[in-house]
């Protein structure tokens, strides 16, 4: 589904990833986990299509489809999401208006028809109680004043509404308590199926004991230095980040 | 049952400096010693009639103050039923107009008096207006320019309206005041006196100049002049496409006035290099027990909020319009029920038309 090959990606001249290749089929759930600094955030920001990232060499594309001539509109409606690390809050927009906005302008990209309001909210309803969220959050300002853990919920809200092909969720777990923790993990565990691929950047092996990725990566210093399963994520918890740099 | 409130309403006749001069601090040079060369106003011979005035501009009212006394007439306007004031016509669009017009709102209650005004002038106009707000009675004021269809007359080089408002508020007493400025070329000096105790104003609005030429202006004065005096002034401003905005608010807090307190805020988004925003509060403070504050800020569109909802499949220009809707719906004019215009969509209409917006601005 997603197949990054050889890329080197760079902030204004710098390079920050450094060859880095990652294949993520359908339906699979890989974790990407490196220390600070290593570039994380560059990658799911430059997946998404950040005007502040290039593409130096290298090719990626998604479903076939070359992503680096896509703007950033065009790629959510092709069914990528980003789960963003810190949710940015939007003064004077409710949420449900903005959830509704985004959902039609991704369906009128695809050129299918738009949801109408009951059926929206509807869905809406449904899905925040499934998150357990407060219905008040509905109408609030996209994000404003929400607790951490809110915003999170608020993210995976979005991606249970938008429905993506792929999400790319980037440190969902940071600064969320254990019981905000399960929420997101049962909410990520319930969109899981055989068409949806997740990619879970995280410093810490916590989410993946809530959500078993197929794959786990480890990425420093722009690249990929180690590749496997679960018991990647464990041998890393216990022998720290040094161990493979 | 709703009360009803009386405005002494009354057109000056040329030269008739009474009302000024009836009314405490106020002195008839300030009305003269306006800038009114700029925008090229004319001297007040040219001033309309007043009779010809009513029937050339609120011909509606023409009519009700034919039977009553010809100087100072009483209507009795409700919130259901509010005063419109609509100077769109076209007469008053193609000659030079001078507008001079007293309004006292007594009796108690609320009471809406609503003026429109052309977006675009095709000759020059000043307007003097004062306005009499008497004891517990509320005056919500509108001032709102609407879009015109300019491009019936030949001569469409753009012109100005220099409009100064004295406002005089009384104990108990409220004047509500919301701006909507399209206009091409606009200075607005609003000069209120909070004369008795609890006595508050509050001037708020939008101005979205978006054109190379566009210029509206705002200095609005506020002077607390008795206890426990209130004001709030906040005005968000847009400015695109070489269009320039100014707001300019000054609060005096006199000795005496203990236990006031004043806020002024102004927040601007400016889109276009060539764009301006011109802000400034000012306070000027004789007494020590008051509460006074103050905050302005001129800025772009927030990209991190751009790049979120791009990333939720709005496109760039989606994404900014959006930004700019949540920015000035803040401070845009509610809607009075009884206008048939809506403001919202008028505010929408000429945010569509800044060029700047989604063409990396």
């Amino acid at each position: 589904m997603l197949e990054i090959k050889d890329a080197v990606i760079s902030v204004e001249d710098t390079p920050i990833i450094k060859g880095l290749n990652l294949s993520i089929p359908a339906g699979e759930v890989h974790a990407l986990m490196g220390p600070n600094g290593a570039g994380k955030s560059t990658l799911s920001k430059f997946i998404a299509g950040h005007e502040d990232y290039t593409l130096e060499s290298g090719t990626i594309s998604f479903n076939g489809e070359d992503l680096s001539d896509m703007d950033i509109h065009e790629r959510a409606a092709a069914g990528l999401f980003l789960g963003f690390q810190y949710p940015v809050e939007i003064p004077g927009v409710a949420n449900h208006y903005f959830l509704k906005t985004a959902i039609n302008a991704q369906r009128k990209e695809r050129g299918e028809e738009e949801l109408d309001t009951a059926a929206f909210l509807k869905e809406l309803k449904k899905e925040m109680s499934e998150l357990k969220m407060d219905p008040q959050f509905k109408s609030r300002p996209v994000n404003v004043g929400f607790s951490g853990g809110e915003k999170k919920r608020n993210e995976i809200l979005q991606l249970a509404l938008l429905k993506p092909k792929m999400a790319i969720l980037d440190e969902s777990d940071s600064g969320l308590d254990i019981d905000a923790l399960q929420v997101v993990a049962e909410g990520v565990n319930r969109l899981r199926n055989q068409e949806r691929s997740f990619l879970l950047i995280t410093h810490y092996q916590r989410l993946l004991n809530h959500i078993k990725p197929d794959v786990v990566h480890i990425f420093a210093d722009g690249v990929i230095v180690k590749s496997g399963g679960f018991e990647l994520a464990q041998q890393l918890e216990a022998e720290g980040y040094k161990a493979f740099a | 049952m709703q009360k009803q409130t009386t405005f002494n309403f009354e057109l000056w006749r040329n030269n008739d400096k009474r009302r000024w001069s009836r009314l405490t601090n106020i002195e008839s040079t300030h009305v003269i010693a306006l800038p009114t060369k700029k925008i090229g106003a004319q001297t007040s011979s040219d001033f309309c009639e007043t009779n010809d005035f009513i029937e050339a501009h609120v011909p509606h009212l023409a009519k009700q103050l034919n039977h009553i006394n010809p100087s100072i007439d009483t209507l009795s306007i409700t919130e259901s039923n509010p005063l419109i004031l609509d100077w769109r016509n076209k007469q008053a669009s193609q000659k030079s107009a001078g507008q001079r017009l007293y309004i006292e709102a007594q009796n108690g209650g609320v009471c809406d008096l609503i003026e429109l005004m052309p977006a675009h002038l095709v000759s020059p106009t000043y307007r003097a207006h004062e306005i009499h707000v008497r004891s517990g009675t509320t005056l919500r004021h509108w001032l709102l320019e609407v879009p015109n269809d300019i491009t019936q007359t030949n001569d469409t080089t753009p012109c100005g309206a220099l409009s100064f408002r004295r406002t005089l508020v009384e104990r108990n007493a409220t004047i509500e005041r919301h701006y909507l400025g399209l206009g091409h070329f606009s200075k607005n000096i609003d000069h209120t006196v909070l004369t008795g105790e609890r006595a508050h104003a509050s001037v708020k609005g939008l101005f979205l100049p978006n054109r190379s030429g566009a210029e509206w202006d705002i200095h609005a004065h506020v002077i607390h002049d008795a206890p426990q005096t209130t004001s709030d002034n906040d005005f968000r401003g847009l400015a695109s496409d070489g269009g320039v905005g100014i707001w300019n608010s000054i609060v005096t807090i006199n000795k005496g006035a203990d236990g006031s307190d004043s806020k002024q805020l102004n927040h601007n988004i400016i889109l276009g290099q060539k764009s301006q925003i011109h802000t400034k509060p000012e306070l000027i403070i004789f007494t020590d027990d008051v509460t006074a504050s103050h905050g302005c800020t001129c800025g772009a569109l927030d990209e991190d909020a751009l790049f979120y909802l791009r990333t939720r499949g709005l496109s760039k220009e989606q994404a900014e319009l959006l930004l700019i809707e949540a920015f000035l719906a803040e401070t845009t004019p509610p809607q009075p029920k009884s206008l048939d215009i809506d403001i919202q969509a008028i505010v929408r209409q000429h945010r569509l038309e800044h060029k700047t917006i989604g063409a990396g601005a």
